[in-house]
């Protein structure tokens, strides 16, 4: 019973966030300077050919009034037209989301496995020479710039020693598809993907490592260290199993952030993927593009974090129902 | 003695029969099939060419439609549906005169009524050409026969025949818009699968990615050489420049850095040709703004700028420093003779010395009413030179005094600062000027919207808005020389760089737009075709045409030998029997 | 009336109690000396011998050479120079947008965290909200849009990261407001202020600190990202744009990217080892050594 009733709390709580989120954003963007009317309306524009393009678009309606019809169409499941690219908002949305996710679910699931290896292998000894000789790597390797590494992954094998393409999905003259399509765009993902999941890697190494220290100073441990079990046998029974759960969380909620954080990547490597997308909205005033990817960068953050905590509850007995 | 004169020419003509190849020309007869590849910088919004300012669809819609006249790449006006027209001597009857064999891809003829349907739905929907069509104070459109359309106006506008082959007015398809009553309405497949008249019909197009158009074997001037025609889309231009470099793309249509083009140049394979084009970067200053509306401290700033630093800073030498009051790529109208201040350090601070403005301590001067010479530069951020020109001008002007702040909007922005609300002190802004002297109108006439630094001087808009319904050619061309001399005494705006714009190419293509004045407009492809294609005759006659000369010279070796052997034998058999 | 209990007295003391501990962590150690070169850097670069890093007078273009220890741009600018400046524009934007998110972050976090109760949810509520946006998107969308002055993105960066803080915050204060001394306070009828600003805040400080370094280093990297897009101020040095100029260039002038992406990386990872040293320190669980060491 006491279940049930966090669970619907905590949906509430869900819809309730998206809700507000998508009133301040609306409310920012359509209080910002710039006219798409006159931006669309280009450089021979007239006055009169202004306020017809406006007129055209609706936005010489009142903004409270344009608040409120578009909060209506999104409940009916419309998310508007764009200005920009003349399509529906939600097919945009939707071409472009299998782009940004073929870079961020695979480079984040590679960290992940990656960084939790790593941690394994040498946070077994911790605060040992290998152990916090790694960490420190680590925490330079956080720090780069996610857009350098990749320019400068694009200048040496792109560039200097030509091994792999420095930019686009695909190859332009493929006419292949099938098999020869998922090859040519797997051979263009290489460096995108090997530069985010680089950034990744200290991320989930962190949290493992420091799961794994914290749990070696446990108590139980320590009696199961004088009733005699080995220290490797300790750890992969035990250790091992009560540290996947931190990871795996902060993998679930990244997944929340998923459509948003390849954006500078795929700038520099040119991938038609979200971040792209939104930035030319930005540029071009284009509202109606603009609310939907913010809404539903924002519905998946929540619904990420949403399933976290119900996750956490399920699996973690200590954690008990606000 | 003989044989050796003989062999001695018959060796030489053996050497130059192997060595005609290189002596003939190599036939540039051209070639059938073969994909280009054009990487552009972005989508088009949809496929309807007339609706909305739409710069990424151009290039393909100029090679979808038609309009009734077009501009090569000279901004000539050459024929492209109406293969005559006629003029009547008052100016106000234009009669069009459509080829009869035109149809659009489905197969439905082109007709006078597909003229009358579009002109009139540009001007019902208010499409991009409205304001010039609006300008152009038409009468009315009668269609005479299906193959003849007569537009008749109120009165003269001379740049008409231009308007009508520049922007916004393609031909567009009545059958296929007439069961919606909104031209742009999303559910009209033709906005996604569009149906044009022109030289390559659609195929598909896959957003962020790619358009591809095949060729038209019913195009009513003559099949295109190539089978296809792909616009691959990336939009960042580094990307693109890329691409291109790794054999990606034939034709780069996104304008690489200036510093890369050097090293394009010097790629095998690939070819750089530049021309001026009628557009310029020009500053505007704020003129309802003290201290900017006096007109020494803006010759003073003139006479400051060294405009071929700048190119040589901000656009690595690519351009040319912009030298009067108009641009001078349209050179009857460009007047030569109105000059803009020459660079002269020297003078501009003298000019700011006695008109009151005073040196402060700090090296920055002081307006007479005590304000500090500290000026804002508002540009929009849609390339790095605009930029860099800022940065080349601050340290331009720090030397009379003058300092500078950079501030960079982005284009929407910007537009809204400096040219709705008028909260600028100087803007940098660039713009197409062609491609009729027309345009000036809308550009720094009183009234116009982009007129951002509301340059009011009535003599210049009256010289302008005679020029526009004066159909007499020189008379047109006093007038416009006029309002230069007015523009560069006045200098509300000062123009810094006659742009220039690149063609780039894989030398494996032939007959681009940029190689064909008089033939097609300045992005169709109808008469491109490849090096590596098949032969439109069949081989064997291509390769007796290459070597014609060889072939000549060896049949003459042959014949010549065998006389000469007859002759000796002759000779000889001669000598023994006597 | 200032307080005579041993434990705020212990101030200096606790520092070097700290300081003590830290000196163990190499990690950290190496940072803070790579850090202390930053500073340095930043404070003094005027006195240094060096070109004017805004100067366009040399040749474009040219590559690492005695003269031009980094080359020189696009514009012909030094760049040795300006990496060196610029790191006043990184540091001011890491240290401006860190303690906006710091003081936003207390403010909030200590209210909901000591008034408890109905303020509280709707503090977390808000935090929660603040949390769901996409700070990059966010921050993107509003200087694309309003502007891009130093001051200005230092202000939005601040405003969108404090929601960490804040709960750092509201964490420590829940815990600590249990604590005898806090009721012994209450008792002699010390105000909420008072509780609040001299006893509460104080003893936050350290896990605070600690989030701030790490707040200092995320934000230079924000920064960073923001002007690669093209969206930095244009009047002064940013290593961020000028690895955006040096984008377009990285088939042949390489050094114009290469050089301010390696300050970045030295700047940041100095306070993320810093940063890291000392939320070890201040965590217990993760400082005790393992049984197995």
């Amino acid at each position: 019973m006491e279940w049930k009733d966090y669970l619907l709390r905590r949906s509430a709580q869900l819809l309730l966030t998206v809700f507000f989120a998508l009133i301040i954003n609306f409310l920012i963007i359509n209080l910002a300077p710039g006219d798409p009317a006159a931006l669309m309306a280009g450089e021979l524009a007239t006055k009169e050919y202004i306020e017809a393009v406006r007129e055209r678009w609706g936005l010489n309606k009142p903004i409270p009034e344009r608040l409120v019809s578009y909060l209506l169409n999104v409940l009916q499941g419309n998310l508007g037209y764009s200005y920009t690219y003349l399509q529906s908002v939600s097919n945009l949305i939707a071409e472009r989301i299998p782009v940004t996710l073929l870079l961020t679910l695979t480079s984040s699931i590679i960290a992940f496995f990656v960084g939790l290896l790593l941690a394994v292998k040498t946070s077994q000894k911790a605060f040992s020479k290998v152990d916090l000789f790694v960490s420190n790597v680590m925490l330079t390797i956080y720090s780069i710039p996610s857009f350098w590494l990749g320019l400068m992954l694009i200048g040496i094998f792109g560039v200097a020693l030509r091994i792999f393409p420095t930019s686009g999905m695909v190859n332009v003259r493929s006419t292949g598809s099938g098999v020869f399509l998922i090859l040519d765009i797997a051979y263009h993902s290489i460096l995108p993907i090997v530069t985010l999941a680089t950034i990744q890697v200290p991320i989930y190494y962190k949290i493992a490592r420091n799961t794994i220290v914290e749990q070696s100073s446990e108590d139980y441990v320590s009696t199961f260290l004088m009733a005699g079990m080995s220290t490797s046998s300790i750890f992969k029974k035990y250790v091992l199993r009560n540290s996947l759960l931190p990871p795996v969380t902060v993998f679930a909620l990244h997944l929340g952030y998923v459509l948003s954080g390849a954006a500078l990547v795929e700038v520099v490597f040119g991938w038609p993927g979200m971040g792209r997308l939104l930035l030319s909205a930005v540029y071009s005033r284009d509202y109606p593009l603009i609310m939907g990817i913010y809404l539903v960068t924002s519905i998946t953050v929540s619904l990420a974090n949403f399933f976290v905590d119900i996750l956490y509850t399920l699996l973690d007995p200590r954690v008990r129902y606000k | 003695m003989r044989t050796s004169i003989v062999g001695a020419v018959i060796a030489l003509l053996l050497t130059i029969s192997l060595t005609s190849p290189l002596v003939v020309s190599q036939g540039l007869t051209p070639k059938l099939g073969g994909t280009l590849v054009v990487i552009q910088v972005g989508d088009p919004k949809s496929f309807n060419p007339d609706a909305q300012v739409d710069d990424m669809g151009f290039p393909i819609f100029q090679n979808l439609f038609n309009k009734l006249v077009t501009l090569d790449i000279d901004y000539n006006i050459i024929p492209d549906l109406a293969y005559k027209w006629d003029v009547s001597s008052d100016g106000l009857t234009y009669t069009f005169y459509l080829y009869k064999n035109a149809t659009w891809h489905d197969g439905v003829p082109v007709t006078a009524w597909d003229v009358k349907w579009t002109f009139e739905t540009i001007n019902k929907s208010k499409g991009i050409a409205y304001s010039w069509i609006k300008a152009s104070n038409i009468k009315s459109i009668d269609v005479i026969d299906n193959y003849t359309v007569k537009f008749i106006l109120k009165q003269p506008f001379a740049a008409f025949l231009s308007f009508l082959g520049w922007y916004g007015t393609f031909v567009m398809p009545k059958h296929m818009y007439s069961n919606y009553s909104d031209w742009l309405d999303p559910k009209n497949p033709v906005l996604q699968k569009p149906v044009g008249s022109g030289p390559f019909k659609f195929v598909e197009w896959v957003k962020g990615d790619h358009v591809t158009l095949e060729a038209n074997p019913n195009y009513f001037k003559g099949q295109p050489y190539l089978d296809k025609l792909v616009f691959k889309i990336i939009p960042d231009a580094n990307t693109a420049l890329s691409s291109f470099l790794a054999g990606e793309g034939d034709v780069l249509a996104v304008r690489p850095p200036f510093s890369e083009i050097p090293k394009l140049n010097s790629t095998s394979g690939v070819i750089v040709r530049s021309r001026a084009v009628p557009s310029q970067w020009y500053i505007g200053f704020n003129l309802l703004r003290y201290p900017f509306n006096d007109r020494t401290l803006r010759l003073a700033i003139a006479y400051a700028i060294n405009r071929s630093y700048v190119i040589e800073k901000a656009m690595s030498g690519y351009g040319f420093p912009a030298r009067g009051g108009y641009t001078s790529a349209i050179k009857w109208a460009f007047n030569s003779n109105a000059t803009l201040p020459n660079y002269n350090v020297t003078l501009a601070n003298k000019l700011l010395d006695d008109a009151g403005y005073k040196l402060g301590p700090d090296g920055i001067r002081q307006t007479p009413n005590g304000t500090k010479l500290s000026i804002k530069y508002t540009y929009f951020t849609t390339g790095p030179e605009t930029e860099a020109i800022g940065v080349v001008l601050k340290e331009q002007l720090k030397k009379i005094g003058i300092e500078v702040t950079l501030e960079g909007l982005e284009i929407g922005a910007w537009e809204q600062k400096v040219v709705k609300n008028r909260d600028f002190d100087i803007a940098l802004c660039d713009g197409f000027q062609g491609p009729d002297p027309d345009n000036m109108r809308s550009r720094f006439a009183l009234g116009a919207y982009l007129n951002f630094a509301n340059y009011s001087n009535v003599e210049y808009y009256d010289l302008l808005q005679n020029a526009s319904v004066t159909t007499d050619f020189s008379a047109r061309q006093k007038l416009y020389w006029k309002a230069q001399e007015i523009f560069v005494h006045d200098l509300a705006y000062i123009p810094l760089v006659d742009l220039v714009a690149f063609y780039i190419w894989k030398t494996e293509f032939h007959g681009l737009p940029w190689e064909s004045a008089g033939k097609v407009n300045y992005n169709s492809y109808a008469l491109t075709w490849w090096e590596k294609g098949k032969s439109i005759e069949p081989e064997y006659i291509v390769f007796l045409k290459n070597n014609a000369l060889a072939i000549v010279i060896v049949l003459v070796i042959i014949i010549g030998v065998v006389v000469a052997y007859k002759v000796t034998k002759k000779k000889w058999s001669g000598k023994t029997t006597s | 009336m200032k307080s005579k209990l041993k434990s705020d007295n212990n101030f200096f003391y606790k520092y070097l109690l700290l300081w003590n501990r830290f000196k163990n962590y190499k990690g950290g150690l190496i940072g803070f000396y790579l850090f202390l070169v930053v500073i340095f850097i930043a404070l003094f670069v005027p006195f240094l011998p060096l070109c004017d890093p805004y100067s366009i007078k040399f040749q474009s273009f040219l590559p690492p050479s005695f003269s031009h220890p980094f080359g020189t741009d696009e514009m012909g600018r030094d760049i040795f120079s300006r990496v060196l400046w610029g790191s006043r524009t990184s540091l001011s934007v890491g240290f401006g947008a860190a303690l906006v998110s710091s003081i936003v972050g207390v403010l909030f976090g200590s209210l909901a965290g000591y008034v408890g109760g109905k303020l509280d949810e709707l503090l977390s509520r808000i935090i929660d909200i603040f949390l769901m946006i996409p700070a990059f998107f966010l921050i993107l969308l509003i200087v694309a849009i309003y502007g891009s002055s130093i001051y200005y993105v230092m202000l939005v960066i601040g405003l969108t990261t404090w929601p960490s803080t804040a709960r750092i915050v509201r964490a420590q204060i829940l815990s600590l407001k249990e604590r005898e001394f806090i009721y012994a306070q209450k008792v002699i009828g010390s105000s909420t202020f008072r509780i609040l600003f001299v006893h509460l805040i104080p003893n936050s400080i350290q896990p605070i600190f600690a989030n701030s370094i790490l707040q200092v280093a995320s934000a230079i990297l924000l920064e960073a990202g923001l002007s690669f897009l093209g969206l930095g101020d244009p009047n002064v040095v940013s290593w961020g744009k000028m690895i955006y100029s040096g984008t377009s260039y990285i088939f042949t002038s390489w050094w114009i990217a290469f050089f301010p992406g390696i300050a970045i990386v030295v700047t940041v990872a100095s306070l993320n080892l810093i940063g890291d040293a000392l939320v070890t320190i201040l965590s217990p669980k993760t400082e005790e050594r393992g049984a197995y060491a």
